[in-house]
């Protein structure tokens, strides 16, 4: 049954476009901003029943209501018999439920304790209790394809209608290893593989850039570093490369100052404070007094490269009437590692300088723009290795028996055939979609025209590639190249199931589940006298197999005229090559096919093709795994603006950019004021508390009230010339506190965080800073130092 | 001085619980703590892909046991005096290859365990590892090709948030020995210079943290945490001495499956490196992951280790071609036991550094072809300063393996009645530790 809504499909409860129970009219429930949004009545019966009841309405709503102490967070519900209860909590639910972090429910994560950030309220639904297990069907259900059901994939998430377009939230972007490695090459000149190197980051639906899942941990901390220390030596080797001026003495303050200015406002992608230009000057000064200009510099340069205004792009804005606006700097940053994978360019420089990057038609100009220059290449390049999951080809095992062939060099060989395949079909003038799917023409060097057995002519590129087309009428597009078709594939042989799955979650954006537990789940031994066909057969005779199985095994097949290592063949174990496949469970592109081209075709063609890829460039574009509802409207608009565009590649990104998301972002009701307003405190407390830092941790109550703000101290790192502490606060009354604490410090502090101090050793009276000052009732804050002794 | 923190109140309130989630992790050292009686450094190996117990198991007569020819732990027999092979013991409501990578060393804790939602390696790092240069080191052979997810980590320093393995040998070496040969009055300038960088650059990020909402702050907050780390690591190694000295490493690319022996072992001498030297008291070596697609190439094979952990009982083959492969686990393990036997204990009390360790061989499944966690295979070995009793075969039925991970935290001179999810179990594991 084909559905109707597709936002409804998402949310199929066991839902069906008729009234549930044949009697009463679904009821068409609204969203809050009046969006015409049905809701089936039996997907509000099927979340009362497994949720709401014996859930929901006994242990979460009680905090969780407008009145609430949960009335801060995501999910606010409303008591049975308040106006449209029900179906406001199934929203609510259903907005959480669909919020991730790394890749889990927050649904799942929040009451089981296992969000970083803790639930409030405690562990209520531990994983294995049997309201984890409901809560992890409804979460299931709204995130990702049911295999009963596929047409419930997020391939059609899209709202049927939004009258706002909310914006995501303001973040935090730290650079990703490659965008690192490109900046510091645009910053100063160095040839940095550093990046290339680095820990390797969570990666979340494909990409590896999600914004909440890019943190600096320990390891990173420390290649940060040692990264920095060796680009910064390099680059001063040649002071021009960072200084605009030439030093007339070692001290030369000057000179000094515009360095710091100079190079300190493309480190960091806008003018520095004078705050931060003092500081910076400091450490030059403090470095340079005893060593010279050079090793001054040095140090400037090694120390922004390892701030954060570096690693980071920001995108918080400024604050607009409850909004943020962003400012044309991080404009000019969004433009410029969209398009090019790098620091904006010296005109995306000017352009925010004079604060010119704020209109559509303005930022349009320069979306066309970058798109000719090589940057551009880079970064769509990027997007399609890991939207089409390859960037493992270098290293996807396999087994060197049955592929001889496939050395190292023609793996090398394939990432340059992708490359100069995307070039072609999504960077040309006018280029659409559709192109990169069914374009009968590849590139290849001379390693892979043996490899293929192709004869290309034409001229050769640099590097010896030359554009070939395809004769066989099978071999069509970016799904044929043999970056895709080896590293779908198993070790020794093709493999339907990885390519079927290939085009489940990546073209049509459905998940699909890992097979049950309890079920075998071996994978054929390659059977010369059997057709893989046959061998794969038993997915279909199996009940438990079956569900998920014929959602990938049948368009899997559609691509066996390409082998384990996506060489084109007509025969295999002396049979020819059946590529019959066929595509179900999709809303609008069902049918069956009859070999590679017609299936190639039948995806190029489909509606739900189209709405993925737009998703997929969304997710690469914003990088916001965790916001799925907030920014589903934008989404929406999105991909309406490709079809508009008539699925031009530009038009496409240029949507992007119009989004509102790209100029603007919601208030998140936790930002701290910059003007330097503090929540209002009345009726606050002072507390002072004495602690005993004598060693161990102490815990204490504050002396100065009944109730009182209790302290632990933490030492958690110590050497022989100095340590580290934290001190824990938690405020155990009932109202708002002002605080405050005194601390015996055995040392003397060189720095601290999360606090204002007065005195550096002995008793040291430690306040909060301007967040963290007033600790509302519950809340905990902490404070840090270290001292050397 | 012992004071116990009311977890709760910490978890109550903002969301800067999260932030101090992990530092809860309990201080306190039993009274045996630094004395002769404990392990003074824990070291974990894992592999993947799970077992075919009936490949894997010892046979037991009485107290006398053996590895049966052809088995999978069968080139353990050399080390054997050195063992306790575990048997039944489960994770309790895990299933799965994700399930079970998740649940191995947190014991499915959460933010309000006890043991705050932490693998097992960085809680008890955070008891016995700060006054380390490195409180743990994450070592791995070929585990990021899929970046880092459920799938690809082990450690935990809170509920979700990874510690990522070093998989670079040439880096790891960087980062224990690289100023190992200072330029002599070098150091103190450099370090002094290095100490401003990192000064400065936690001033900027606190500027920032006044700007952002609480999502943000806190990844501020990790970021300023992994300062603190490269702040303390900046003490420099120690100077090479007749039980300190740097291995040999080559430039191989680590990322190819054919090198996974070559730097497999690269890395396991880099981590008896790092334990001779003192770097460090919690190290951990992490073989590929779980599904890990890797094919044992250089044992002929052509199939990747994860299909082949599935093959069937009618796939004689492939079954035979996977207990090869696990029997090359255990002969790395075997290897890296015969080396701490062989390497004198660096702290005092002499004998060797196994006797004073204790290292264990965890994996993430039980049955590979029925994907479920229940007698997931675990080895431990060494001494443990005299608290683990060796050469034993401890066959036990449905313990919970959230009393394995107390009994490596006692081991360790901890006292924690639970870890991970503290309704599956308390106590150690019966009969495991003296």
């Amino acid at each position: 049954m084909r559905r109707l809504f597709a936002l409804a499909a998402l949310l199929a409860l066991g839902c069906s476009s008729e009234p549930a129970g044949g009697g009463d009219a679904a009821p068409l429930a609204t969203l809050p901003d009046g969006a015409d949004d049905p809701v089936c009545d039996a997907d509000l019966q099927s979340f009362r029943r497994e949720l709401w009841s014996p859930l929901m309405s006994l242990r979460c709503v009680g905090c969780h209501n407008a009145a609430g102490p949960a009335r801060a967070t995501r999910l606010v519900l409303r008591a049975e018999g308040q106006p449209d209860w029900l179906d406001h909590n199934f929203r609510a639910a259903r907005a959480v439920a669909i919020a991730r972090l790394a890749d889990t429910s927050l649904l799942l994560l929040r009451p089981a304790g296992l969000h970083p950030m803790g639930h409030t309220g405690g562990t209520i639904t531990p994983p294995g209790s049997t309201d984890y297990a409901a809560l992890s069907r409804f979460a299931a259900r709204v995130q990702t394809a049911a295999c009963d059901d596929p047409t419930t994939g997020d391939g059609g998430t899209s709202p049927k209608s939004c009258t706002t377009v909310t914006p995501g939230p303001r973040v935090l972007r730290r650079l990703t290893p490659t965008e690192y490695d490109r900046t510091v090459r645009d910053l100063t000149g160095v040839d940095s593989h550093h990046g290339a190197s680095f820990v390797a980051d969570p990666v979340v639906d494909g990409f590896d850039n999600d914004a909440a899942s890019l943190v600096v941990s320990p390891l990173l901390a420390e290649q940060l570093r040692v990264a920095a220390e060796a680009i910064a030596t390099e680059a001063t080797r040649e002071l021009a490369r960072v200084s605009p001026c030439t030093p007339t003495s070692p001290m030369d303050a000057a000179c000094a100052r515009r360095m710091v200015e100079g190079f300190g406002e493309r480190a960091f992608r806008r003018p520095l404070t004078s705050d931060e230009v003092t500081r910076y000057l400091g450490l030059f000064t403090a470095i340079a007094t005893g060593e010279g200009f050079n090793e001054g510099a040095e140090a400037v340069v090694s120390a922004m490269l390892q701030s954060p205004h570096f690693l980071y792009r920001a995108e918080l804005g400024v604050s607009a009437g409850g909004a943020y606006r962003l400012s044309a700097w991080e404009v000019a940053s969004e433009l410029s590692y969209l398009l090019t994978g790098t620091m904006p360019d010296a005109e995306l420089f000017t352009a925010a300088r004079a604060g010119t990057l704020t209109t559509p038609t303005v930022i349009e100009a320069q979306v066309r723009r970058l798109l000719t220059t090589p940057g551009a290449r880079e970064s769509l390049r990027r997007f399609v290795r890991q939207w089409l999951d390859v960037d493992r080809l270098a290293t996807v095992p396999k087994d060197a028996t049955t592929f001889m062939a496939f050395t190292p060099a023609v793996r090398a060989s394939m990432a340059g055939e992708l490359d100069r395949f995307v070039d072609a079909t999504l960077l040309r003038a006018g280029a659409r979609l559709p192109d990169l799917f069914t374009t009968a023409a590849t590139f290849v060097d001379p390693t892979l025209a043996g490899f293929y057995g192709l004869s290309p002519d034409g001229v050769a590129d640099a590097q010896g590639y030359r554009r070939v087309s395809t004769v066989e009428a099978q071999r069509r597009g970016v799904l044929t190249l043999g970056a895709v078709m080896a590293t779908h594939a198993r070790p020794n042989s093709s493999s339907p199931v990885h390519r079927g799955r290939l085009v489940r979650e990546r073209l049509l954006c459905q998940t699909l589940p890992p097979p049950p537990p309890g079920i075998n789940a071996q994978p054929p031994t390659p059977d010369p006298r059997r057709s893989l066909r046959e061998q794969y057969a038993m997915h279909a005779s199996n009940e438990p197999c079956l569900s998920c199985h014929r959602l990938m095994d049948p368009i899997g097949f559609g691509f066996e005229f390409f082998d384990g290592v996506g060489r084109f063949r007509t025969m295999e174990n002396g049979a020819a090559i059946d590529a019959h496949g066929e595509v179900v469970g999709s809303a609008s592109s069902d049918g069956a096919t009859t070999d590679t081209q017609a299936m190639i075709e039948r995806l190029a063609a489909s509606p739900e093709v189209h709405d993925c890829f737009a998703r997929q460039l969304f997710r690469y574009a914003y990088a916001l795994s965790a916001t799925g509802e907030q920014t589903a409207c934008a989404l929406a608009e999105v991909q309406q603006g490709f079809r508009t565009a008539d699925l031009s590649i530009e038009g496409l990104i240029v949507a992007l950019t119009r989004s509102p998301h790209f100029t603007e972002r919601a208030g998140d009701g936790t930002a701290v004021a910059t003007d330097g307003g503090v929540v209002a405190d009345a009726g606050a407390v002072d507390v002072v508390v004495t602690v005993d830092a004598g060693g161990g941790a102490v815990t204490t109550t504050g002396v100065a009230t009944t109730t009182g703000v209790a302290t632990t101290t933490v030492r958690d790192s110590t050497w022989e010339t100095g340590f580290c502490e934290r001190v824990q606060l938690v405020n155990n009354t009932s109202a708002a506190v002002t605080w405050t604490v005194v601390h015996r410090v055995a040392g003397r502090i060189n720095n601290h965080w999360n606090s204002e101090r007065t005195g550096d050793t002995g008793d040291v009276v430690f306040r909060g800073a301007m967040w963290n000052r007033t600790l509302m009732a519950g809340e905990v804050t902490e404070l840090g130092f270290c001292a050397s002794r | 001085m012992e004071t116990r923190i009311g977890r709760r109140t910490f978890m109550y309130g903002s969301a800067l619980a999260a932030v101090a989630a992990p530092f809860l992790a309990p201080f306190r050292r039993a009274s045996h703590a630094g004395s002769a009686m404990g392990a003074r450094r824990l070291v974990l190996f894992f592999s993947p892909n799970g077992t075919i117990h009936r490949h894997w198991r010892p046979t037991a007569s009485g107290s006398t046991w053996s590895f049966p020819a052809g088995s999978v732990m069968e080139p353990l027999a050399a080390v054997k005096r050195h063992l306790v092979v575990l048997d039944g013991v489960d994770f309790v409501g895990a299933s799965n290859h994700e399930g079970g990578m998740a649940a191995m060393l947190t014991g499915s804790g959460d933010a309000t365990s006890p043991s705050g939602g932490l693998s097992v390696d960085q809680y008890i790092a955070r008891a016995v590892g700060t006054s380390s240069r490195l409180s743990s080191l994450e070592l791995g052979v070929q585990t990021s090709a899929w970046g880092g997810n459920t799938q690809t980590r082990m450690s935990y320093s809170g509920p979700g948030r990874f510690v990522p393995p070093d998989d670079e040998p040439a880096s790891v070496y960087r980062r224990l020995f690289a100023s190992m040969a200072p330029v002599p009055g070098m150091v103190d300038v450099i370090r002094s210079r290095r100490q401003s960088v990192l000064d400065l650059v936690r001033g900027d990020l606190r500027d920032l943290q006044s700007r952002v909402g609480a999502d943000e702050r806190r990844k501020l907050d990790a970021h300023l945490e992994s300062l603190r780390r490269v702040e303390v690591s900046l003490a420099g190694p120690a100077a090479p001495s007749a039980t300190c000295a740097p291995p040999v490493v080559t430039g191989l690319d680590h990322r190819a499956n054919g090198n996974f022996p070559p730097v497999g072992r690269s890395q396991m001498q880099l981590l008896l490196a790092a334990l001779s030297c003192g770097a460090t008291k919690v190290a951990s070596i992490q073989w590929a992951h779980t599904v890990a697609p890797h094919v044992f190439t250089w044992l002929g094979q052509g199939e990747g280790h994860h299909a082949l952990s599935h093959m069937g009982d009618g796939n004689a083959a492939g079954v035979a071609q996977f207990v090869q492969a696990e029997r090359w686990f255990a002969e790395q393990f075997a290897w890296l036991v015969a080396q701490m036997a062989e390497l004198p204990e660096p702290g005092a009390g002499g004998g060797s550094m196994l006797d004073h360790s204790l290292v264990v061989w965890a994996k993430e499944m039980g049955d590979s072809r029925l994907h479920d966690c229940l007698s997931v295979p675990f080895v431990l070995a060494g001494g443990a300063g005299g608290r683990l009793a060796t050469d034993r075969y401890l066959q036990l039925s449905h313990m919970p393996h959230q009393r394995l991970l107390v009994s490596l935290c006692h081991a360790m001179g901890m006292d924690n009645p639970t870890f991970g999810d503290p309704s599956r179990g308390a106590g150690p594991l019966p009969g495991l530790l003296s």
